[in-house]
């Protein structure tokens, strides 16, 4: 692994994807019984037949690339190229259908931060929830409960159920809880913006903070002014293929034209 | 295949760090449908109670069974085919009606067994309820055999488990299967002592039903400690050599397909 010679001969790397390709086999009723299979009539492919003869949609195709401990990457490409099942692989999701994927470090994701999260439940009960969903222990939620009440301003609403908040209240609540998380390697799909005027830099010196500690970021955008002022590095997805991989700069400068 | 065993295991293994969220779902899926109710959970023990009441008065009479008799079994005997009709169709549904989840977290994927199982066990047990009321309505006794239902019970539930990861596997790829569960499960009720006795049935064929139904023999390990009596140690051994094959072939099969499961959701 260390025989090529890499700009970081630390051996610091954290990611390692060799051709790494990933395909969804699409099942329709038909093929999905068990009449289908057992009778097995060869159907046609529309997107690609593979040779079971299942419709296959190759969303990534021979990925080859290396990211190092201190990298920050945005991920550019149009919608459809790659990049939501690009961060499934990266986030041990999704294995790949063939090639390598070498992920080590601890993961964390900033993407459907309310997911899971229960309406009929209190806040309190959700801040548990939510964590426990991350992989956190009770202990250590209780030991950040104080914390995450005050910082997301729910005050006594807390103890009432969730379906009685706000969209921004949800939220304040689903972002406290997510970013109480020290990953090694973080996931965002486009920049996190809570709340009102003051919540927002509230929000954002404690996303900083949580960025202070992880060792690589992957960022999903759609935003220039995002990738420039985060990363340092960027990887442009079209149809599945990396079109462009380099400094941030030159790569978004290609990506989103002068 | 062997590293994909190693990475089966593993994911078994790693699910026990979920531990916490294993809880928190359980409970929340138990209580899920009663929130805002007054008796909560105890709401599907009160139907249970309602239904082995019932079948007391209507079929006791019929078999002509002595109620002190007929009652606690017909009451032990729901319970433990609750339990384990409720962990068969639950599993298939595990990981389908997770995907959500399963999509976006990367909490092992046998998280999601243990969930359900989890979930039962706290019906199961709040379902136990009804057993003691059985016997005092009844005019029954049980005896020191009772405890032995808890060893009968992880027995059980060991089998159970193996049971749901496999049907949680199949019905994610092939959807037919939680409906042909669905459907199989009430002719299933039936053809298991649940209200009947095999000894009461004419001539051979009620040892014939029983024999080859599994799910009564599961049920017996549980349901005789519970009305008194001591398991056959042939059953014990019976129940937990199935256990151990059926891991083995779930393991095999989990290994086969984990990594794919997330494909086909």
């Amino acid at each position: 692994m260390q025989a090529d010679a890499s700009p970081h001969q630390t051996a610091s790397e954290l990611i390692d994807f060799r051709d790494v390709s990933i395909h969804f086999p699409v099942f329709n009723p038909s093929t999905r019984s068990f009449r289908k299979r057992v009778i097995q009539v060869a159907t046609g492919g529309i997107v690609a037949p593979d040779s079971t003869g299942h419709i296959v949609v190759q969303a990534l195709t021979n990925l080859n690339f290396r990211i190092f401990s201190g990298e920050r990457v945005a991920l550019f490409g149009h919608n459809g190229a790659g990049k939501t099942t690009l961060l499934g692989a990266l986030s041990r999701i999704y294995s790949p259908t063939s090639g390598s994927a070498v992920i080590s470090g601890s993961l964390g994701s900033l993407i459907a931060i309310s997911l899971g999260s229960d309406p009929e439940s209190t806040g309190r009960e959700n801040i548990f929830l939510r964590g426990a969903i991350l992989g956190l222990g009770r202990e250590f939620i209780k030991k950040n409960l104080e914390e995450i009440i005050e910082f997301s301003e729910l005050g006594d609403f807390i103890d009432l159920p969730v379906r009685t908040y706000s969209s921004g209240m949800q939220m304040r609540l689903a972002f406290a809880v997510s970013t109480m998380l020290r990953p090694e390697i973080l996931m965002m799909d486009e920049w996190l913006s809570v709340g009102d005027k003051n919540f927002q830099a509230k929000a954002a010196a404690r996303l900083d903070a949580m960025l202070q500690e992880t060792k690589i970021l992957v960022l999903a955008t759609h935003s220039k002014d995002l990738a420039l002022r985060h990363c340092n590095r960027a990887i442009w997805l079209e149809h599945g293929h990396i079109k462009l991989d380099g400094p941030v700069k030159e790569v978004a400068a290609a990506y989103f034209g002068n | 295949m062997q590293k994909k065993l190693k990475d089966a295991l593993r994911d078994i293994a790693e699910s026990r760090n979920y531990a916490n969220l294993i809880h928190i779902l359980g409970w929340q899926d138990m209580r899920h449908r009663y929130r805002r109710s007054l008796l909560g959970p105890f709401w599907l023990v009160g139907s249970t109670a309602a239904l082995v009441l019932t079948i007391c008065l209507v079929m006791g009479p019929m078999f002509g069974v002595p109620s002190a008799d007929y009652v606690p079994y017909v009451a032990s005997g729901m319970i433990v085919w609750n339990l384990i009709v409720s962990m068969v169709t639950e599993s298939c549904q595990a990981f389908i009606s997770q995907s959500n989840m399963i999509r976006q977290t990367s909490a092992p994927i046998f998280t999601y067994v243990a969930r359900v199982a989890w979930k039962n066990t706290l019906l199961f047990l709040h379902s136990l309820v009804i057993f003691p009321v059985a016997l005092w309505l009844s005019g029954a006794r049980t005896n020191a055999c009772a405890l032995l239902a808890l060893p009968g019970f992880l027995l059980v539930m060991a089998n159970l488990v193996w049971i749901g990861l496999v049907l949680a596997i199949i019905s994610a790829r092939y959807r037919d299967l939680p409906k042909t569960i669905d459907s199989v499960t009430p002719v299933m009720m039936f053809m298991t002592p649940i209200m009947w006795k095999p000894e009461l049935m004419p001539s051979r064929i009620g040892a014939h039903i029983v024999q080859f139904n599994p799910f009564y023999w599961l049920m017996q390990l549980v349901r005789l400690p519970l009305i008194g009596e001591v398991p056959p140690k042939a059953l014990w051994l019976g129940v937990a050599a199935v256990a151990l094959l059926g891991w083995m072939l779930a393991v095999f099969l989990f290994a086969r397909t984990r990594e794919r499961i997330v494909y086909w959701l």
